[in-house]
C-alpha cells in the first residue's frame, strides 16, 4: 500500500528552495520544453548542455541524490534492455570494434546506444527533478491556469483540476479502506497473496466490489456536501491561493529557453564561430 | 416557544411543507408531511425522532438542498429561488466526516466555500485564519485531512462553513460517528458560537443529552413535528417518547426514578447538580 501511495502521490518532498517556491506554471512549461528539446537534440553536446541544467537545477532544490536515484530505479530495466537492443541490433555498416559470433558491434552502434540511454535518462530525470519539487495541489492549480485559455475550445480546465483534487484527497481514503476491507476478508480466510494469477485475480473480488461500492456512497455524499457550500462549477469562483508569475519565475525561464537553444545549435555552427 | 419570542422575526420558516422523493415508477411515501417550523435568530433547536422520521429530509430544506413538493421555506424573509442565498446563510456538517471534505490540505477545505462565494483572496485568507482559529485548528492548517481524528475532521467542516459567515449551522448527526472525545469537541465548539457569535444552531441528534441543552426540542415522526417544547417539557413526557422509540436522557430518567422513591427533585431538572442537591436534603 505504501507503494501505491508513493507512486500515485508523487514524491514530493517540502523544501524551502529558490526552486521550490517558483510558481507551478514556470516549472510545468519547464519540464514541457526540456522534454521536446531532448527528443529533438541530436548531438551529444546537447545532452551535456541539458544534463548540467539539471543538475544545476537538482542542487538549487537541494534534493539528496538518493531520491533521485530511487526515482531512476524502476526504470533500471528498460535502460539495459534500449542500450543492448541498439549495441547488438543497431544499423549494419560502420567501423566494427569486436565480433562476437554473427554479432559484430560497431562503433556507431555503440554510441547509438549511449545516446538514446543517456537521453532516456534525462526524460526521466527532468520529470523526477519536477515530481519532487511541485506538490501535487500546486500542480493542479498550475496545471488548472495554463489550460484555462483553452476553455472556450471545450478543453474543461477547472473540471480536470476539481478531479485531480478530489482525487489526491481521497486515494489515501481508500486506501485506508481498501487495507480495512483486505483484512476483514482475510480474517474470513480469504487468500490474496496465494494460488495461480487466475485464482489471485478472483480473490481480488470481494476486494473490490465492497470498495466501489463504497466509493460510490462517498462520492454521493460529497456532492451533495459540495452543493451545499455553493459550489456551482468553475465560473464565479475565485482561489485562496493566487499564483503568482514574479521576476524569479522570469529568470527561470530565460535561463531554460536559452539553455535549450543552446542545446539545440548543432557543435558545427560552434566551430564556425 | 421561549427561545423563539415573536417580536424577533424568525431566520428560517418552514411553511406546511410536503416532501416526496422521487420514486422509481409509483408515488412514494411522503417523507415530510405539512411541517410548519420557525428557527430564530441565535437560537439553539434540537430535532429528535426515529429512524426515518424526516430529519435529514428537513435539514436538506433548510439550505434548499432539497425544495419542497408543497408549501415553502424562507430564509431570512426571501424564497431562495435560486438556492444561493439559503447554502450561504445555512451551513451544513453532515454525519460522515471523511465525506464531506473536499481539498488535500485543511486550510484549502476551509476555503473551499468561500471560493465558491467569489471572494477576493484577501478577504478568503482573512475569514479561514479566523475560522480555524475560533475551531483550534491553527495547527493542522497545512495537514493532509486523512491524518485527522474523526473530531478534528468535524472541526474543519465546521470551519469550513463558519468561514462563509453563515446565519445558521445545522448538524446533521454530526457527532454520530466520533468517539466520546470527538462528541464533545465538536459539540463545545457548536454551543460556544450558539452563545457568542449568536449563530442559530440546529441539532439533529439521537444523542438525548446532546438535545437536552438545546433551548428547545421539536420532535419528528412520520414527516411531521408531535412534541415540541422545551427540553424539560419535552422529556417530561415519556410515555409518548417511548410510543416514538425514544428515551429521555439518563438524568431524567434517574431523576424520575429518584421522585418516585420520594426524593424531592425539582421537575425539569436535566443536569446532575440538581439531584444530587435533592439526594443531599434527602426525602
Ligand atoms: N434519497 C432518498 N430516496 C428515497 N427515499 C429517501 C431518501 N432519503 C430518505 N428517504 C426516505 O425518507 C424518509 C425520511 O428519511 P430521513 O433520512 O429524512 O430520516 P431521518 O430522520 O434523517 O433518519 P435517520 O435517523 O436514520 O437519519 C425515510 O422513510 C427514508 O426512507
Ligand atoms: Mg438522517
Amino acid at each position: 500500500m505504501e507503494f501505491f501511495r508513493g507512486l500515485v502521490l508523487g514524491q514530493y518532498v517540502p523544501v524551502d528552495s529558490a526552486i521550490h517556491r517558483l510558481d507551478p506554471r514556470t516549472k510545468i512549461l519547464a519540464t514541457l520544453l526540456l522534454l521536446t528539446v531532448m527528443f529533438a537534440v541530436r548531438e551529444f553536446a546537447g545532452l551535456a548542455i541539458l544534463t548540467v541544467l539539471l543538475v544545476a537545477v537538482a542542487l538549487a532544490a537541494r534534493i539528496a541524490p538518493a531520491y533521485l536515484l530511487r526515482g531512476l530505479r524502476p526504470l533500471f530495466w528498460l535502460l539495459v534492455f534500449a542500450v543492448v537492443l541498439q549495441v547488438f541490433f543497431g544499423e549494419p555498416g560502420g567501423h566494427p570494434m569486436f565480433r562476437w559470433g554473427p554479432v559484430v558491434v560497431t562503433r556507431e552502434n555503440l554510441a547509438q546506444a549511449a545516446f538514446y540511454g543517456w537521453r532516456l535518462l534525462l526524460l526521466v530525470l527532468s520529470t523526477t527533478v519536477m515530481t519532487l519539487v511541485t506538490s501535487p495541489m500546486e500542480f493542479t492549480d498550475g496545471l488548472e491556469r495554463l489550460l484555462r485559455p483553452f476553455q472556450r475550445v471545450g478543453v474543461p480546465a477547472h473540471d480536470l483540476a476539481m478531479m485531480m483534487t478530489i482525487a489526491l484527497r481521497f486515494i489515501p481514503t481508500l486506501l485506508e479502506e481498501a487495507e480495512k476491507i483486505m483484512k476483514a476478508q482475510m480474517a474470513r480466510g480469504a487468500e490474496f497473496t496465494r494460488g495461480s494469477l487466475p485464482t489471485r485475480a478472483r480473490a481480488l473480488t470481494p476486494l473490490l466490489v465492497p470498495l466501489f461500492v463504497g466509493a460510490f456512497r462517498r462520492a454521493d455524499a460529497l456532492a451533495v456536501a459540495m452543493e451545499a457550500r455553493c459550489y456551482r462549477g468553475g465560473e464565479h469562483r475565485t482561489r485562496m491561493h493566487v499564483l503568482r508569475f514574479g521576476p524569479q519565475d522570469l529568470v527561470a525561464v530565460t535561463v531554460v529557453a536559452a539553455a535549450a537553444a543552446f542545446a539545440l545549435i548543432p557543435p558545427a555552427a560552434w566551430r564556425g564561430h | 416557544m421561549r427561545a423563539a419570542p415573536s417580536t424577533v422575526s424568525p431566520l428560517i420558516t418552514v411553511r406546511d411543507v410536503h416532501f416526496v422523493y422521487p420514486a422509481g415508477g409509483g408515488v412514494g411515501t411522503p417523507a415530510l408531511a405539512g411541517l410548519d417550523l420557525d428557527i430564530a435568530p441565535g437560537e439553539c433547536l434540537a430535532i429528535i425522532g426515529g429512524n426515518g422520521s424526516g430529519k435529514s429530509t428537513l435539514a436538506k430544506h433548510l439550505n434548499a438542498l432539497l425544495l419542497p413538493t408543497a408549501g415553502e421555506v424562507r430564509v431570512d424573509g426571501r424564497d431562495p429561488e435560486g438556492a444561493w442565498l439559503a447554502r450561504q446563510r445555512v451551513g451544513m456538517v453532515f454525519e460522515h466526516p471523511d465525506n464531506q471534505i473536499v481539498a488535500a490540505i485543511v486550510e484549502e477545505d476551509v476555503a473551499f466555500g468561500c471560493e465558491n462565494l467569489g471572494l477576493p483572496s484577501a478577504e478568503i485568507r482573512a475569514r479561514v485564519d479566523r475560522a480555524l482559529r475560533v475551531v483550534g485548528l491553527e495547527q493542522l492548517r497545512r495537514h493532509p485531512p486523512h491524518q485527522l481524528s474523526g473530531g478534528q475532521k468535524q472541526r474543519v467542516a465546521i470551519a469550513g462553513v463558519l468561514a462563509m459567515r453563515p446565519r445558521c449551522l445545522v448538524l446533521d448527526e454530526a457527532t454520530s460517528m466520533l468517539d466520546p472525545l470527538g462528541q464533545q469537541e465538536v459539540m463545545e465548539i457548536a454551543f460556544r458560537l450558539c452563545r457568542d457569535e449568536s449563530l442559530a444552531l440546529v441539532l439533529i441528534t439521537h444523542a438525548m443529552e446532546e438535545a437536552a441543552r438545546a433551548d428547545r426540542i421539536v420532535v419528528l415522526a412520520q414527516g411531521r413535528i408531535v412534541l415540541q417544547g422545551s427540553p424539560a417539557e419535552v422529556f417530561a413526557r415519556e410515555d409518548e417518547l417511548r410510543r416514538l422509540r425514544l428515551e429521555p436522557p439518563e438524568l431524567v430518567r434517574l431523576g424520575r426514578a429518584l421522585a418516585r422513591d420520594g426524593v424531592a427533585v425539582p421537575p425539569g431538572a436535566l443536569t446532575i447538580d440538581p439531584l444530587v442537591e435533592a439526594l443531599i436534603a434527602g426525602p
